[in-house]
C-alpha cells in the first residue's frame, strides 16, 4: 500500500470514529428553503426551472444591484470545470426578469491570469448578451479593505463591485474538491479575493486553512443567493482534473450552508463529515430537519459522486 | 519608430491615469503592475518623455518602509510587485537608496516551500508536492509558497541588478541560481510551464502559454531554455492577449523574434497586456529585459 493510500485508509477510520451525532453545536435559526429542481440537460428551459426556484425560496431581487459570481477557472474541451454558460446566461436573465436594477457577472479566477480569454474560450462573450459590458475581472478590480477576516489577518482586501452589491449571487458547478471534500457555492467566494493583492492562485487561503477561510468569507459576505449548476458535474480529482457526471439537477437557496448540504445529499454524501460545513454551523443549518426541501426530495435525485480515497468518509451509507 | 509600437504607445499614453498611473482596466484605479509595464515600455522612446515622468513619479510613491511595494496606494502591504519596480529602475538606470533597499526587501523574502520544516514534514508523510523541494523561489504574498511567475519576476530584477554591480550581487548570484533551478525542476512532461508545479496528486499537469513565456524570459542564460524556445519559435503564436505578449517577449530574449505584430486584447481593453504588447513589438524595449552576461 502506497503511503498516501495509508493516510487516507487512517482518516476514514478517525472519521468512522468520530461519528455523525457528536455533540456539535447547531444551527440556532429557523428551518432554511432550498429547492432542488430537475434540470435534464443544458438545452431545456433553464430561465423557467430557475424562475420556479425563485418563487418557491421567495427570492426578491427587485431594485437591487446584483451580482453573478460564476465559477471558471481554466478551460478544458475534454471536462467541466467551468459553470456552464446556459445557466448563467439564464440566471442573467431571471434577475433582469425579477426587476434587479442592476446585474454585473464577476470572477476572479485563480489560477490562470487571462480572465476575459477563460470567458471567452468558455464561449460567455458567444452566448450571453452584453457580456463584456456586464462583466468585472474580480481578480483586478479596485479594493477596499474590509475588517475582520481572521485573527491574524485583521484586513482584507476585496474587490470593490463585490463589496458594493447588494445581493451576491453564487452560481457554482456542482464539484468534488482534492481538499475540501466538494466546492459548492460556499467555496466558489474564493473568486472575490483578488489576484491582483494575493495572487495566482490565492494562496494566503490555502495557508490560512481552506476550510477556515471558506467560512470566514462566507461571514463576510452575507447577502447571498445561491444557484448550483448540477446538470452536468464533476466527480473524482476535482475541482479542475475529475470527470463529468451528470446528475440533472439545479439547487437554489438564499442560505448557502443549507443549499451545500442538500448538493451533498444529492452526491451521495454525508454534509455533516464536511469539514467547513461542520465549522460554518452559525451561519446555517446542515441537518435535514432545519431545511426546508422544496421540489424535488434529494434522495429522489441522489447521483452518487466518486471521491478521492481521502474523502471516503464522505460518503453515505447507501452509496459505499 | 515603428508604427505599430508607436500606436500601442500612443493608446498607453491616451489611457494614463490624471496620478500618473495606469489602471488594469480604463478608468479604474492605478496599479504598480500596468504602471510597471507602461514605464518599461515608454522608457527612452522618442516623444513619451512626459508620459514616462508622470508614470515614474506614481511608481516611486508606492514603496513601503519595508523596502517592498504595494500593490496599489489602498493595499498596505508589500508583495511580488516590489520585482517589477526594481526592473523599472534597472531599465531607467537609477539606483538610490530606494533601489537599495528594495533589493534587500526581494533578497529576504522566499517562498515557504523552502523553509526547512516544511521540507521536513513533506517528507516523513510523502504528502508533499512533486517537485525537489530544496529548490524555492519566490511568492505572490509574503509568508506563502513559491510559484512560476513571482519567482521569474523576482529573477530577472535580481540579475539586472546584480549587472549593474550591487553590494550584494554574491547573494544574488546564489539566490537566482536556486531558482534557476527550482523552474527547471517544475518544467512539465510536454517541455513548458505551467503556474505552479509540473504534477499534482500524481497527475502531470499541461503547460500553459503564458506560463512557458515566462519560464523562458527567466531562463535566458541556459541552455534547456534556448532549446525550448527553439520548439517555441517552430509553433503558432497562442491566441491569448497574455500569452502570446509572454511568449513574443520571451522569443525576442531568446534571439527569435517575430516581426509581426502582437495580438490585442479582443475585448476590453487590458493596459497591462497592452504594455507587454508593446514591448514586444519590433523597436520596443524587450532588450532592456536582457540578463545574459553577452548581451
Amino acid at each position: 500500500m502506497k503511503r498516501r493510500n495509508w493516510l487516507a485508509a487512517g482518516a476514514v477510520s478517525l472519521h468512522s470514529c468520530r461519528g455523525k451525532d457528536a455533540n456539535e453545536p447547531e444551527y440556532p435559526g429557523p428551518p432554511r428553503p432550498v429547492a432542488v429542481l430537475k434540470a435534464p440537460g443544458y438545452g431545456a428551459d433553464l430561465l423557467d426551472i430557475l424562475w420556479r426556484g425563485a418563487q418557491m425560496c421567495g427570492l426578491d431581487a427587485r431594485g437591487k444591484r446584483v451580482l453573478l459570481k460564476p465559477n471558471f477557472v481554466e478551460f478544458d474541451p475534454g471536462t467541466c470545470i467551468n459553470t456552464n454558460v446556459a445557466v448563467l446566461a439564464a440566471a442573467f436573465e431571471l434577475f433582469r426578469k425579477l426587476g434587479a436594477a442592476e446585474v454585473i457577472i464577476g470572477e476572479g479566477p485563480g489560477h490562470r491570469r487571462d480572465t476575459l480569454h477563460i470567458a471567452e474560450q468558455a464561449r460567455y462573450f458567444e452566448q450571453i448578451p452584453g457580456f463584456e459590458e456586464s462583466f468585472v475581472d474580480l481578480n483586478r478590480d479596485d479594493v477596499s479593505a474590509a475588517p475582520g477576516f481572521l485573527e491574524d489577518e485583521p484586513e482584507m482586501y476585496f474587490p470593490a463591485t463585490a463589496l458594493a452589491a447588494d445581493l451576491i449571487v453564487s452560481i457554482p458547478k456542482m464539484k468534488t474538491h482534492h481538499w475540501a471534500g466538494v466546492t459548492l457555492s460556499m467555496k466558489n467566494l474564493f473568486g472575490l479575493v483578488p489576484g491582483s493583492v494575493y495572487g495566482w492562485p490565492k494562496n494566503p487561503l490555502h495557508f490560512r486553512g481552506i476550510d477556515k477561510s471558506i467560512v470566514e468569507l462566507n461571514r463576510i459576505f452575507r447577502r447571498t443567493f445561491a444557484i448550483v449548476d448540477g446538470i452536468t458535474g464533476m466527480e473524482g480529482n476535482g475541482p479542475i482534473q475529475g470527470s463529468p457526471k451528470q446528475a440533472g439537477v439545479i439547487v437554489m437557496g438564499a442560505n448557502p450552508v443549507a443549499v451545500d448540504a442538500t448538493c451533498c445529499r444529492v452526491m451521495g454524501l454525508d454534509p455533516l463529515q464536511v469539514r467547513y460545513l461542520q465549522m460554518a454551523y452559525e451561519l446555517g443549518p446542515i441537518r435535514e430537519g432545519k431545511i426546508e426541501q422544496r421540489g424535488e426530495e434529494p434522495d429522489s435525485v441522489r447521483t452518487a459522486f466518486e471521491v478521492l480515497d481521502e474523502f471516503a468518509y464522505l460518503r453515505t451509507p447507501a452509496t459505499i | 519608430m515603428d508604427s505599430a509600437l508607436e500606436a500601442r504607445l500612443q493608446y498607453l499614453v491616451s489611457h494614463q491615469n490624471a496620478d500618473g498611473g495606469w489602471s488594469y482596466y480604463p478608468g479604474r484605479a492605478s496599479w504598480l503592475e500596468p504602471t510597471a509595464w507602461a514605464v518599461i515600455a515608454l522608457h527612452g522612446q522618442d516623444g513619451f518623455g512626459q508620459a514616462w515622468e508622470r508614470g515614474w513619479e506614481r511608481l516611486r510613491s508606492w514603496q513601503l518602509s519595508d523596502g517592498g511595494c504595494r500593490p496599489s496606494a489602498v493595499v498596505n502591504k508589500s508583495t511580488w510587485v516590489t520585482a517589477l519596480w526594481v526592473t523599472a529602475h534597472c531599465v531607467a538606470g537609477i539606483r538610490d537608496n530606494g533601489f537599495n533597499a528594495a533589493v534587500d526587501w526581494l533578497l529576504d523574502a522566499r517562498g515557504t516551500d523552502g523553509a526547512l520544516w516544511r521540507r521536513l514534514l513533506w517528507k516523513v508523510t510523502g504528502r508533499g508536492p512533486a517537485q525537489n523541494a530544496d529548490f524555492y523561489g519566490w511568492s505572490w504574498f509574503p509568508g506563502t509558497h513559491s510559484w512560476i511567475e513571482p519567482t521569474v519576476h523576482t529573477m530577472v530584477a535580481l540579475k539586472l541588478a546584480a549587472r549593474g554591480g550591487h553590494r550584494r550581487a554574491g547573494e544574488i548570484a546564489s539566490r537566482t541560481r536556486i531558482g534557476e533551478q527550482m523552474l527547471l525542476d517544475r518544467r512539465c512532461a510536454d517541455g513548458g510551464w505551467n503556474y505552479g508545479a509540473s504534477r499534482a496528486l500524481d497527475i502531470a499537469l499541461p503547460s500553459y502559454p503564458e506560463c512557458t513565456g515566462l519560464a523562458l524570459t527567466a531562463l535566458q542564460d541556459t541552455a534547456a531554455a534556448r532549446e525550448q524556445a527553439g520548439r517555441e519559435a517552430s509553433r503558432d503564436l497562442p491566441a491569448s492577449p497574455l500569452a502570446n505578449a509572454w511568449i513574443r517577449i520571451a522569443l525576442a530574449l531568446h534571439g527569435n523574434g517575430r516581426s509581426s505584430t502582437a495580438v490585442s486584447p479582443r475585448h476590453s481593453a487590458d493596459l497591462a497586456v497592452e504594455a507587454l504588447a508593446a514591448l514586444s513589438e519590433p523597436g520596443g524595449n524587450v532588450p532592456l529585459l536582457a540578463t545574459r552576461e553577452s548581451s
